[in-house]
């Protein structure tokens, strides 16, 4: 079944004299817990398509469904709300609250549903990802590995059916890195969440069920392995 | 490139360049419409205690030899001797170059020539014009010290909405700024970088904020000029100086300077990497507070907002401060003029109601003569009058000779306090005569029930005195002064051209009520009531130091008052005399506190906009460098509603603060006042000034919110990852 879809997908940057193409009519459908790894040269709009398969800014020309529904036709909040609850957004800069505590930035989208987070998965992911004794600091206290860690657990709490991470370990060290990518992996497999990573790491690109290679704005490949 | 650079900056960032330069342009305004406005209150101030009292700066009453007066002009200071001949006698005004020094060079003066120094006077009045104050005196000059406080608060403030608007447009360049730094640029040029921007920005909008407040200044006399055309009959006339422009203009590019050195000079104390990393924002979230209570009530939203606004608490205090202090000002100011309205209702008005109509004085006159001229007016609209004159003596009471209540209530001392003076074992109390034409004499006697079989033959006495300890000076309760004994004489005392008289006067009856006059009697006196046959008879030796006539109308009717009045004017024609008239005092009273609340309130409304003003750009300001942190929010999933939540928060936060504060201060100056001045707190809170206080909360609101609504717009249209990413050079 699929989970998301894009049509003609095209993202235009700049004024009328100074234009960069950074995704050029890209079409690309993804079925529901599949684990997709986005490769490609720096500049190849990785990050940019990330950006608009979540929602947070808007294509060009083109559109993109979300389990049927076109991104485009939302209001502003319903927006919000697709965000909150449908897809895991880790962004390349953290992109961590810098007021509030590592502990509330990780509930954070959980709050704004006025929900109480499962206690017991806090925990878990909090000791998988090594942040427990960080929980009270604020994000100008951590280093970046540690800042990447929250927004990476901040993503995970809400267990969104689709999470978007763009260069989840640049910062992190081997064995770091390893724990994370075991950590997708498992939760791609029990909770059958979709998983769309952007890696330049070859090794990391190898544990992925699909392989995306962008060039230019253009998928130049697209292989389906099996693992 | 720095000038590239600085004007692509500008260009690409208007609406900080045009908060900065709104900045100053309203404080150039402000600044110089204050400034041009008390200095024109000030020389109108000097104009006309020049114009009543003279231009003199100290005098020497009696008459000085020629010799002397040389003596006089001889010392170097003094610039000119003048004598003048008045009713009084010889004076001798005395001029000098700096007046500053006066109060040394008088007393020099006097011991050269050998005068005492009773008889020299000093112009205070004029003098303090000039903040030149008697050593000796001690109490300050409270409305002068009201004015300059208030224009310095009012400086000061506005001084702050320019340094203001200079760290918001500072932190938004932080990142700028470390970022040319890193690739080696010098702190010194960017600090000479920022002083030219400050300066390109801000002289234009300087130059025309001053005039403008000087235009608005000259607006501002002549309304005022308008409101008080009916009663004043001089004009304000305005008037300018170029001193003015310069303290203007010095204060203002002085500001401006200095605000950008300011903000140029952080960068030095902070290491490349603090300003990469962007700034204050990141030193302060450092220690941060965690207001449980706040998230507890409004979630996480709640929470987002007050931290947010603690994160900017700096900036945001001029304008709290500023906001805080206007609204508190205007506040006291009304509940003062309230509680100050009650109590002259009290003290003059209602209890002056029955009493008198219209009122009389005339000079140089006999008393017998005006009985008969008023018997020729159109008696049957004046219901009674008194004719009468004033003469202040003095006695020596002994203990004996007070009466047994005073003495059950401890004693004269005990009630009296510092106001009497004492002689080994004797009182000196103050005695004023009221001397009556034989006919309101009579019907005075009449009125208290006092039966006195020769008009001539000695006075009554008013035998009370104002019992302090069981009442306040709001309901006087009294109890009688002394032992009455009738017919026993009471000696009198009078200074007469440095002689002492004495007299002696029997008292023929003993009353506690005084007759209906218009007249406010010293507190611990022996008031008495006499014929002025008796007068004429018995103090032969005495005078009358002020020869005025008074004659005090009480008219049938308010309606009457007019035609009494029309006839009275007839009757005294070509005399000498004044006339005062009760009602149009009241309607004159009334118009002169609508006046005063007018120039009070306008001052405190432009404490108000000040603040207000600051508010806006402050808020305005950092709203639009405010981008990055909603984007945050919206990439999360916060909805527009919540974001919406959030500035209405903030909203709430901003505008309540100031309302906030200001309530317990002005109950407390409420109670306080109140409590001084013996009024009833309840009569207070039916004429609470409720309607302006909302009124003025809800501006201060509007403002915020509408600041937070202009702003707020823009930051829900904003694109995410735009805003997010948005620290590159712009
Ligand atoms: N805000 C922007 N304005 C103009 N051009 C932009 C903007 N953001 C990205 N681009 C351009 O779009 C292209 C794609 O950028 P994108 O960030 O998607 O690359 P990327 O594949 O994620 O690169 P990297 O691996 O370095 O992160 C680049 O050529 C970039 O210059
Ligand atoms: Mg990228």
């Amino acid at each position: 079944m699929e989970i998301l879809r894009c049509e003609g997908l095209t993202k235009v940057y700049g004024n009328a004299d100074n234009q960069v193409k950074a995704l050029d009519h890209v079409n690309l459908t993804i079925e529901k817990g599949e684990f997709v790894a986005v490769a490609g040269a720096s500049g190849s709009g990785k990050s940019t398509l990330l950006h608009l398969l979540g929602g947070v800014d808007y294509p060009t020309e083109g559109k993109v469904f979300v389990e049927n529904t076109d991104l485009s036709t939302l209001t502003p909040t319903s927006a919000a709300i697709f965000r909150r609850r449908k897809v895991g957004l880790i962004y390349q800069f953290y992109n961590l609250i810098p007021t509030l505590t590592v502990e509330r930035n990780i509930m954070m989208p959980m709050l704004l549903d006025k929900k109480k987070p499962d206690m017991e998965f806090f925990d878990q992911v909090v000791a998988t990802l090594g942040i427990r004794d960080k929980l009270n600091s604020l994000p100008s206290q951590l280093s970046g590995g540690q800042q990447q860690r929250t927004a990476i657990a901040r993503s995970l709490l809400y267990r969104p059916a689709l999470l978007l991470a763009d260069e989840p370990t640049g910062n992190l060290d081997h064995s770091n890195s390893r724990e994370i990518i075991e950590m997708l992996k498992l939760s791609n497999k029990n909770l059958g969440q979709t998983i769309i990573i952007i890696t330049h790491d070859e090794k990391m690109a190898l544990e992925a069920n699909r392989i995306i290679t962008l060039e230019d704005g253009r998928i130049a490949s697209d292989e389906s392995r099996r693992r | 490139m720095w000038k590239e650079y600085s004007i692509s900056y500008l260009k690409k960032n208007k609406i900080t360049s045009i908060s900065i330069m709104i900045a100053a342009l309203i404080s150039a305004m402000f600044l110089s419409l204050i400034t041009t406005l008390f200095y024109n209150i000030w020389v109108d101030n000097i104009n006309r205690i020049i114009k009543e009292e003279g231009d003199w700066q100290a005098k020497i009453t009696g008459s000085l030899s020629e010799k002397e007066r040389e003596s006089i002009q001889g010392v170097a200071n003094v610039e000119a001797v003048v004598i003048s001949q008045t009713e009084a006698g010889m004076e001798t005004l005395v001029y000098f170059y700096e007046m500053r020094s006066i109060y040394e060079d008088m007393p020099e003066i006097i011991k050269l020539i050998g005068v005492d120094e009773e008889y020299v006077q000093y112009h205070n009045m004029l003098l303090s014009q000039y903040f030149i104050f008697d050593p000796e005196d001690e109490r300050p000059p409270m409305l002068l010290a009201f004015y300059v406080f208030v224009m310095a608060v009012a400086g000061i403030s506005l001084m702050l909405v320019i340094r203001n608007a200079f760290l918001i447009s500072m932190q938004s360049r932080l990142h700028q700024f470390g970022i040319l730094q890193s690739i080696g640029a010098t702190p010194r040029q960017i600090r000479i970088c920022l002083l030219q921007e400050a300066l390109g920005l801000c002289l234009l909008p300087i130059f025309t904020g001053i005039a403008g407040g000087v235009s608005l200044c000259y607006g501002v006399i002549q309304l005022a000029n308008e409101i008080t055309a009916d009663y004043h009959g001089e004009k304000a006339v305005f008037s300018y100086q170029m001193e003015l422009f310069i303290i203007a203009f010095l204060a203002s590019i002085f500001t401006v300077l200095y605000s950008a050195w300011i903000s140029a000079r952080k960068f030095s104390k902070m290491s490349l990497l603090e300003i990469i990393r962007g700034g204050e924002e990141q030193e302060d979230v450092r220690k941060l507070k965690k207001f449980r209570f706040i998230s507890f009530c409004f979630g996480i939203e709640g929470e987002l907002a007050r931290k947010s606004l603690y994160v900017r608490r700096k900036a945001l205090r001029t304008a709290t401060l500023s906001l805080t202090l206007s609204y508190l000002a205007f506040s006291v100011f009304l509940c003062f003029m309230t509680l100050s309205g009650i109590s002259t209702k009290y003290t003059y008005f209602e209890r002056y109601k029955d009493v008198w109509d219209i009122m009389v004085t005339v000079k140089d006159q006999k008393i017998n003569d005006m009985e008969a001229l008023l018997d020729e007016a159109a008696i049957d609209k004046i219901e009674s009058y008194y004719i009468y004159q004033k003469v202040l003596t003095y006695t020596w009471l002994t203990e004996d000779m007070l009466s047994d209540e005073l003495k059950a209530l401890g004693g004269f001392l005990a009630v009296a306090g510092t106001d009497v003076s004492m002689e080994a074992d004797r009182y000196q109390v103050t005695v004023p005569i009221i001397i009556m034409e034989d006919r309101s004499f009579q019907n005075y006697c009449e009125r208290i029930g006092v039966n006195v079989s020769a008009l001539n033959q000695g006075m009554v006495c008013v035998n009370r005195i104002w019992d302090n300890i069981h009442s306040n000076f709001r309901g006087k309760q009294y109890i009688p002064f002394i032992k009455e004994r009738v017919n026993k004489a009471l000696p009198l005392f009078q200074t007469n051209n440095e002689r002492k008289v004495m007299t002696e006067i029997p008292v023929l009856a003993y009353t506690n009520q005084l007759p209906e006059l218009r007249e406010e009697l010293a507190n611990y006196a022996l008031v008495q009531i006499m014929s002025a046959s008796t007068w004429q008879g018995m103090a032969t030796n005495m005078r009358v130091e002020e020869p005025e006539t008074y004659i005090n109308v009480q008219t049938a009717a308010d309606k009457d008052n007019n035609s009494v009045l029309a006839e009275v004017v007839r009757v005294l024609g070509g005399k000498d005399y004044e006339i005062e008239n009760r009602l149009e005092q009241e309607q004159f009273n009334t118009e002169i506190k609508k006046g005063y609340t007018l120039i009070v309130g306008g001052l405190c409304g432009l404490l108000a906009i000040i603040g207000l003003a600051n508010v806006f750009t402050n808020t305005l300001g950092y709203i639009y460098q405010r981008k990055r942190e909603f984007a945050r929010y919206l990439s999360i999933g916060l909805t527009p509603q919540g974001i919406k939540k959030i500035l209405g928060m903030e909203v709430l936060i901003i505008g309540g603060r100031p309302i906030v504060f200001t309530i317990p201060l002005t109950i407390v100056f409420v109670v306080f006042a109140a409590s001084a001045s013996y009024i009833d707190l309840a009569e207070f809170l039916k004429n609470m000034p409720i309607v302006p206080l909302i009124i003025f909360a809800c501006i201060i609101f509007g403002s915020v919110a509408l600041a937070y609504y202009v702003g707020g717009r823009r930051l829900l249209r904003v694109n995410i990852i735009e805003a997010l990413k948005n620290d590159t050079l712009s």
